[in-house]
C-alpha cells in the first residue's frame, strides 16, 4: 500500500482504449435493435418531465431504476468486467442506485410530492443536460471517431444513463433526490479519471457538464428565493 | 557445494559464456540464455500480456492475438508473463493457446497475486486451469505482495514437482531493498523488475547480485509500456546500430537489455504481429557488448 501514490494514473489501466471501445461496440451489436426501446423510453421520460401527469411522474423513477438494473447487467458486468476486475464494483453501485431510485419511486413522500407539485422551477439546467445525455453525448463520440456502432447510448452506456439520470433528478425530482445525486457524479468522476489514463482528455467533458448543471440549478434555485424574499 | 549450488555457478558460467565479448562478434542464430539454477536455455526474448491480452471475449481481438502468439512461437518465443492482475489475460491465453496446437517451447510464467497466504493455492489453480497447463514452469510473487507466505508455497510446490521455477517480481523501480534481501534469503531461481535502456536502476545492485547468487533476470517494461518506443522512434536510428545487426529501434532497445550478461529474457508486449516480429528479431545478429551498451545509452539520453 505505502507505493500506491508513487504510481501514475495510467499505471493503473489495465486496458487499451481500443479494448475498452470494444465493450461498447460488443454491448450495441449484441443489444440491437433494443435500443430502439431505451430511446422510446428516454423520450417518454423527458416528456413526462415537462408535461407531467401525475401517475407519469410516479411511474418515472421505477423505470429509471430499472435502467440502471440493466446498465449495471449487461455493460458493466457482462462487458466491462471482463477487462476491468473493479467492473464488478462499479456494476454493485450501479445496483444499489437503482434500489434508491426505486424507494424514491415507491415513497409515499414522493407520491405526495410529485401528485401535488408538479414540475419544478429551474428545471432548464437539468433538461439541457438530459437532451445532451441522450443525443449530444453519443454524437460526440462519432465525432472522437469511434464508429457508430460504439456509440454510447442512454440505458446502455453508463456515462449517458449517469448524465441522464442527473439531468432528470436535476429538472423534475430535486428537492427529494439529493442523496440520489453521488452515485451518478461519482460515475461521471470515474469515467472522467478513466479517459484521462487513456490519454483521452475530452472523456471529462460529462464530469464537468454534470458539474455545471448541477451548479447552474443550485444557483438559480438561490437567486429564485432571493428574489422571492425581496419581493 | 551442493547439487543446487553446483547447478547455478555452471549456469552462470554458460551464462557469461553465451554474450560476445566484441561487438562484432559473430552471435548464435537465435539469442538464448540460461536460467543458472538449472543450466536450461530460454530464448532471451519472452512475452508479456499486460493490457495486450486483457481483451476479454471479443472474437475480433482474440483473432488478432492469435496471428501474435502464432508469429510469437514461429519466431522461436518461449516464455509468456502473465498474471492473476491482467484481467482476462490468463483466460485467453488459454482459449487461444490450444488453437496454435502442441507448442512444446512454451515457458509458461504467470503469477500469484493475492494479499492473504492461504488463498494463494486457489488462486494458482485457478490460473492454471485458465492457462490449460499440467504445471506452470515458473510461478512468481507478484510485486512482493505477501511474498513471506507465497514464497513458502512456492517453495513447496516446487519441492513436490508442482512447480519446475520460483520467483519474485517487482515493477517501476519499486521495492528493490525487499527484493535484495528475498534474493539474499530465498532459494528463489528468478527475479522479474524493469530494465530499460532509460531505467537502469536494477544494474546498481540487483543485475550484479543475481548473477553472483545464479539468479535468472526477466526485465519487465522494456518500452515502458511502449512510451520509450514511441519516443524513440520520432528520431534517428544511428548509423552505427547497423554495427549491432539493429535494422530499427526495436531491435536496439531490445538488444540493450538482452546484451547484459546477468540479463535472461525481456518480455516486450504487444498487439500486432508486426511489432512482435521486430521484437523477435532482437534474438538474430550481433549482440552489443559492454562498450557498445553504453554508446547506445548515451545516445538515447542524448535525444
Amino acid at each position: 500500500m505505502e507505493t500506491w501514490g508513487s504510481y501514475a494514473l495510467s499505471d493503473l489501466l489495465m486496458f487499451s482504449p481500443a479494448s475498452y471501445l470494444r465493450r461498447y461496440q460488443l454491448a450495441n451489436t449484441q443489444l440491437w435493435p433494443g435500443q430502439l426501446l431505451l430511446l422510446a423510453l428516454a423520450a417518454w421520460l423527458g416528456w413526462s418531465v415537462r408535461r407531467p401527469r401525475p401517475r407519469a411522474g410516479l411511474l418515472a423513477l421505477p423505470l429509471l431504476a430499472a435502467v440502471w438494473t440493466f446498465v449495471a447487467w449487461w455493460f458493466l458486468y457482462r462487458q466491462y468486467a471482463q477487462i476491468n476486475l473493479a467492473a464488478g464494483w462499479f456494476a454493485l453501485a450501479f445496483m444499489l442506485q437503482a434500489l434508491l431510485l426505486m424507494v424514491l419511486g415507491l415513497s409515499k413522500r414522493h407520491r405526495h410530492s410529485v401528485c401535488a407539485q408538479g414540475p419544478v422551477p429551474n428545471w432548464h439546467p437539468g433538461m439541457l443536460l438530459f437532451g445532451y445525455a441522450l443525443l449530444i453525448h453519443p454524437l460526440a463520440g462519432l465525432a472522437a471517431g469511434r464508429p457508430w456502432q460504439g456509440i454510447e447510448l442512454f440505458g446502455v452506456a453508463p456515462d449517458a444513463t449517469a448524465l441522464a439520470t442527473l439531468g432528470l433528478l436535476l429538472g423534475r425530482y430535486r428537492a427529494a433526490s439529493w442523496w440520489l445525486l453521488p452515485i451518478p457524479l461519482a460515475w461521471c468522476l470515474v469515467s472522467a479519471l478513466t479517459y484521462l489514463a487513456m490519454g483521452q482528455p475530452h472523456g471529462v467533458a460529462p464530469l464537468l457538464l454534470a458539474i455545471t448543471a448541477l451548479a447552474a440549478t443550485l444557483m438559480l434555485h438561490r437567486h429564485g428565493r432571493m428574489g422571492a424574499y425581496l419581493r | 557445494m551442493n547439487r543446487r549450488q553446483f547447478i547455478r555457478l555452471a549456469g552462470g558460467a554458460l551464462g557469461l559464456a553465451a554474450i560476445p565479448s566484441l561487438a562484432a562478434a559473430a552471435a548464435p542464430a537465435l539469442l538464448r540464455k540460461p536460467i543458472p539454477s538449472s543450466g536450461e536455455q530460454i530464448p532471451a526474448i519472452g512475452m508479456g500480456t499486460w493490457i495486450t491480452f486483457n481483451i476479454g471475449d471479443d472474437p475480433l481481438a482474440q483473432e488478432q492475438r492469435s496471428e501474435v502468439l502464432r508469429t510469437f512461437f514461429a519466431q522461436g518465443g518461449g516464455m509468456i508473463d502473465s498474471s492473476p492482475m491482467y484481467g482476462s489475460a490468463e483466460a485467453v491465453l488459454g482459449e487461444l493457446l490450444p488453437r496454435l496446437g502442441e507448442q512444446p517451447g512454451l515457458f509458461s510464467a504467470t503469477k500469484v497475486w493475492t494479499s492473504s497466504g492461504d488463498d494463494g493455492p486457489a488462486e494458482i489453480e485457478a490460473s492454471r486451469r485458465l492457462w490449460g497447463v499440467q504445471r506452470f514452469d515458473l510461478l512468481q510473487v507478484h510485486n512482493l505482495l505477501a511474498w513471506e507466505r507465497h514464497l513458502e508455497t512456492l517453495v513447496d510446490m516446487q519441492a513436490r514437482g508442482q512447480l519446475r521455477y520460483v520467483g519474485i517480481t517487482t515493477s517501476h523501480g519499486r521495492r528493490h531493498a525487499d527484493m535484495l534481501r528475498v534474493m539474499r534469503d530465498w532459494p528463489i531461481d528468478f527475479v522479474q523488475a524493469s530494465y530499460n535502456i532509460l531505467d537502469r536502476e536494477v544494474e546498481t545492485e540487483i543485475l550484479p547480485l543475481a548473477a553472483e547468487r545464479g539468479i535468472a533476470f526477466i526485465a519487465n517494461r522494456p518500452y515502458r509500456r511502449g512510451e520509450l518506443i514511441d519516443f524513440a522512434k520520432r528520431h534517428p536510428l544511428p548509423d552505427w546500430a547497423a554495427d549491432i545487426d539493429c535494422p530499427h529501434w526495436a531491435a536496439f532497445l531490445l538488444k540493450f537489455i538482452v546484451s547484459h550478461p546477468a540479463v535472461t529474457c525481456a518480455i516486450p508486449a504487444t498487439s500486432r504481429v508486426d511489432h512482435m516480429l521486430e521484437n523477435m528479431s532482437a534474438m538474430h545478429g550481433r549482440q552489443p557488448d559492454a562498450a557498445m551498451r553504453e554508446r547506445m545509452a548515451r545516445y538515447v539520453a542524448t535525444l
